[in-house]
């Protein structure tokens, strides 16, 4: 008697019994449906995959679009500076205030005179 | 058996150019032992028919799955053996309480292999419990090496080993039951 949880010997009776059991049991109907099915799924291209090449220029997108962000929002803050102060630069303003400071230059002090 | 490692490796090699006609030697190698095998999981022939038109589909789609030394064999049944895990939850999960596909075999179910001289080894195979019979099927019936059959059923090789003999001797004992005569059982039908 072999030990137990011993593999079974390749003659063991129960196995050859078993292999008996090894026939055809799909028809040929089921088979040439279930082929063609699968033949189809097969032709079809595959779903497309994530190249290497894709991922630095999906990773550098978000960053270019912060600094693109940051570039437009230096360039309105400029703009709207000059806006403000059209004849130069706000410390040259505090300076004709009388030293009152950057806070009176930008509350348009000069244009009140 | 179902399919050699040596003999499997060229049509790894072809399948992954995705060439049709390897893809039908495939099914064609394949397709009647995932079809013997699923069969004898659920029970049934229909249930058996629905996975394995399954299985095969995603044996179609993940094509790009395969490896040049991948074991295509071990890979198939895998897939199959997946199939009918998820097919089994889901059925599980819509009707809870309602029995599992595997264990759906009654009396009247038209028998699978309608040879005569094998069906006291179909009893005996579908009576014993899942973990049992599929190792069964794989290394008994479908000759799969136990390395294979631990490969499929996601287990290490000595824990398949030991399975496997469990099985085994639970097998020998569900047929030594069936030979035997059962006066009481009689009796109480007659």
């Amino acid at each position: 008697m072999s030990p137990p949880d011993s593999p079974p010997e390749p003659d063991d009776p129960l196995f050859q019994r078993l292999r008996h059991l090894r026939r055809d049991l799909l028809d040929d109907l089921t088979a040439s449906r279930a082929l063609a099915r699968a033949e189809a799924a097969f032709a079809e291209p595959a779903p497309r995959q994530r190249s290497g090449r894709d991922r630095p220029l999906r990773a550098g997108l978000v960053p270019l679009a912060l600094a693109a962000w940051g570039a437009l929002y230096l360039w309105g803050a400029v703009g709207e500076l000059r806006r403000l102060f059209p004849g130069g630069s706000p410390a040259a303003h505090a300076a004709a205030a009388g030293g009152a400071g950057p806070y009176f230059a930008s509350a348009g002090v000069d244009r009140l005179r | 058996m179902a399919g050699d490692v040596a003999d499997d490796s060229a049509l790894v090699q072809r399948l992954r150019r995705r060439e049709r006609a390897a893809f039908r030697e495939l099914y064609a190698r394949y397709a009647q032992p995932t079809f013997r095998f699923l069969a004898r999981l659920t029970g049934r022939r229909e249930a058996a028919e629905d996975l394995h038109q399954e299985t095969w589909l995603r044996v179609a789609r993940h094509q790009e799955r395969l490896w040049p030394d991948s074991d295509l064999g071990a890979w198939i049944f895998a897939i199959a053996r997946n199939t009918f895990i998820s097919s089994r939850r889901q059925a599980e999960a819509a009707l809870p309480g309602r029995q599992p596909a595997g264990d759906e075999r009654g009396d009247d179910a038209a028998p699978l292999d309608p040879d005569p001289t094998c069906l006291d080894l179909e009893r005996a195979l579908a009576s014993l419990p899942e973990a049992h019979r599929e190792i069964m099927l794989l290394v008994g019936v479908e000759g799969l090496e136990l390395a294979r059959a631990a490969a499929v059923l996601d287990l290490r090789p000595d824990a398949a080993r030991q399975r496997l003999s469990r099985a085994r001797a639970a097998l020998a004992q569900a047929l030594d039951g069936a030979e035997q005569p059962q006066p009481t059982t009689r009796r109480g039908r007659a």
